[in-house]
């Protein structure tokens, strides 16, 4: 009896593990990770040469019309990664695309430490992207989804819609040029204290809050206190950065 | 003398030895000072190894067409009254003032050594076209941060020179990065009233894609007093494909004309 509830259990654990462990990975350390229409999903840089696709929530829904058939998305591609996934090189880049769009399933996708990112993604359905520890290049453009950025430097072009962006930089690169929008939600910014940038920050229908010190242009000696856009430097000046929230605040605070 | 003058003269190897090593001291142990003297070395090496190092003859024959015939419109217009062309370089951007700089002293070599053309450009026009010829050059790389960055020298730049506008205008319409054509919608804002500039912000409105841009192009356009911009907002609002935040800032756009048709 003993012996028979052991072997329950390890088998349970066993078909738990497999679920979760359901991955795809592809040799590649460098160009672009394009992810196109990934509805969640979050990326994380690693000192590795793969990148490895995971999500532990993925089961393709069985349609017993569907009987020897394949999903094929608005592209025409296939899933070919086992995870509702259509991976394809181009150019040196790796682009990827969801197969099914009414999945739900959310994606984790470990990037070496080389690669850029980029991802789009348009329709109403999810669209949240969480990108952590990445230092080259981040271009992310969202319609509904919220965007996070964790321990990130930049340089980076990131906007969205109806979405919230919040980037919690380790340090500010200063190369190319860093831009944070979001028409209708907030965008929350930290800083490390020793950043340097030329910072414009702009929300013509919401308030700016900061505990930053920022060296804020005057016009003929005099502040303009009147208008919704601040422009300075910080710590002497450095990369352009800019930051826009139309219809919300922006929150600007250092660690 | 501050920090930034004397990583400039370090770089351009114009300080004493005691001074060098100083400076040299600074940047090791400054992260400031570090990212400073990297950054205006990229930008420095990289404008001055991209013309020197393979100077194209095409190139080369086109700048020397072009200095013939600004001499032959130099003589023309000496006993005409002169279109003047202004460019101010305002005071936000340093760095901006020093890549013009060293494009401008790129295209003097280019242009009085190599091709070997007497000095006949006047200093404003030495300093449009440097800009121009930053701005393109900065438009060609494939990083889109870095088109943005090139896009925005560009706010710093107060001219109404009509090749640099169009450079801005060109990328706005093509560039295949949305946020790249955002950067330069922003850009394009200051000269919304050029006749040209307005025709092709009216175009963009009918063909962009992208909801930023799309926005952004509604704000630029109902922020100008004229009169062909309300009917474009009307077709966005009866398009029946147009999202309802199109339409939304669309009816928030006619009511910024009519506001501005009361002022006026």
């Amino acid at each position: 009896m003993k012996n028979t509830l052991l072997t329950l259990i390890v088998s349970l654990a066993l078909i738990s593990l497999q679920a979760q462990s359901k991955e795809h990975k592809i040799s590649k350390s460098s160009g672009t990770l394009v992810l196109a229409g990934l509805n969640d999903v979050t990326v994380e840089s690693y000192n590795g040469s793969e990148i490895i696709f995971a999500t532990d929530s993925y089961d393709e829904e069985v349609d017993e019309r569907a009987a020897g058939l394949k999903l094929v998305n608005s592209l025409g591609l296939n899933d070919n990664t086992g995870l509702g996934l259509a991976v394809q090189e181009e150019n040196g880049n790796v682009v990827v695309s969801q197969v099914s769009s009414t999945c739900d399933s959310e994606f984790k996708i470990k990037v070496p430490s080389g690669m850029s990112l980029e991802y789009e993604h348009t329709n109403n359905s999810g669209g949240d992207i969480k990108v952590i520890g990445l230092s080259k290049e981040v271009i992310i453009s969202t319609t509904y989804g919220d965007v996070e950025l964790r321990d990130i430097t930049g340089p980076m072009a990131v906007k969205s819609v109806y979405g919230s962006v919040e980037a919690e930089f380790s340090s500010v690169s200063q190369s190319g040029s860093i831009t944070i929008e979001s028409i209708y939600d907030l965008v929350d910014i930290t800083l490390p204290s020793n950043a340097s940038a030329d910072i414009s920050m702009r929300t013509p229908y919401g308030e700016i809050y900061s505990n930053v010190d920022i060296d804020v242009e005057k016009s003929e000696g005099m502040r303009r206190v009147s208008s919704k856009t601040i422009k300075g430097t910080i710590n002497g000046g450095g990369v352009d950065f800019k930051v826009k929230a139309s219809y919300d605040n922006i929150y600007l605070r250092k660690k | 003398m501050d920090i930034e003058e004397r990583i400039i003269d370090y770089i351009n190897n114009e300080l004493s030895t005691e001074e060098r090593q100083e400076v040299r001291r600074l940047i090791e142990s400054d992260d400031m000072a570090k990212s400073l003297y990297e950054e205006y070395n990229d930008l420095m090496s990289g404008i001055q190894e991209e013309p020197l190092i393979t100077p194209d003859q095409e190139w080369a024959a086109s700048f020397s067409e072009s200095l013939k015939n600004r001499k032959v419109e130099q003589r023309i217009e000496e006993n005409e009254p002169k279109e003047t062309k202004v460019v101010h370089l305002q005071s936000r951007s340093f760095i901006t003032k020093i890549a013009v700089a060293a494009a401008i002293l790129i295209i003097g070599i280019l242009g009085y050594s190599n091709i070997n053309q007497s000095n006949q450009i006047d200093e404003v026009g030495e300093e449009v076209y440097a800009m121009r010829q930053l701005l393109e050059s900065n438009l060609n790389n494939s990083s889109v941060s870095s088109r943005i960055k090139a896009v925005r020298y560009s706010e710093d730049v107060d001219t109404q020179d009509e090749d640099f506008i169009r450079i801005l205008e060109k990328t706005m319409r093509e560039d295949e990065s949305a946020h790249v054509r955002l950067a330069a919608t922003e850009a394009l804002k200051k000269w919304a009233d050029v006749p040209f500039v307005q025709e092709s912000l009216l175009m963009a409105l009918q063909n962009e894609e992208d909801a930023h841009v799309k926005i952004l192009l509604i704000e630029t356009l109902s922020s100008i007093k004229d009169a062909n911009v309300g009917p474009h907002l009307d077709n966005l609002i009866n398009d029946v494909e147009s999202p309802q935040y199109i339409k939304d800032e669309a009816h928030k756009g006619i009511f910024r004309l009519d506001k501005n048709a009361k002022i006026l």
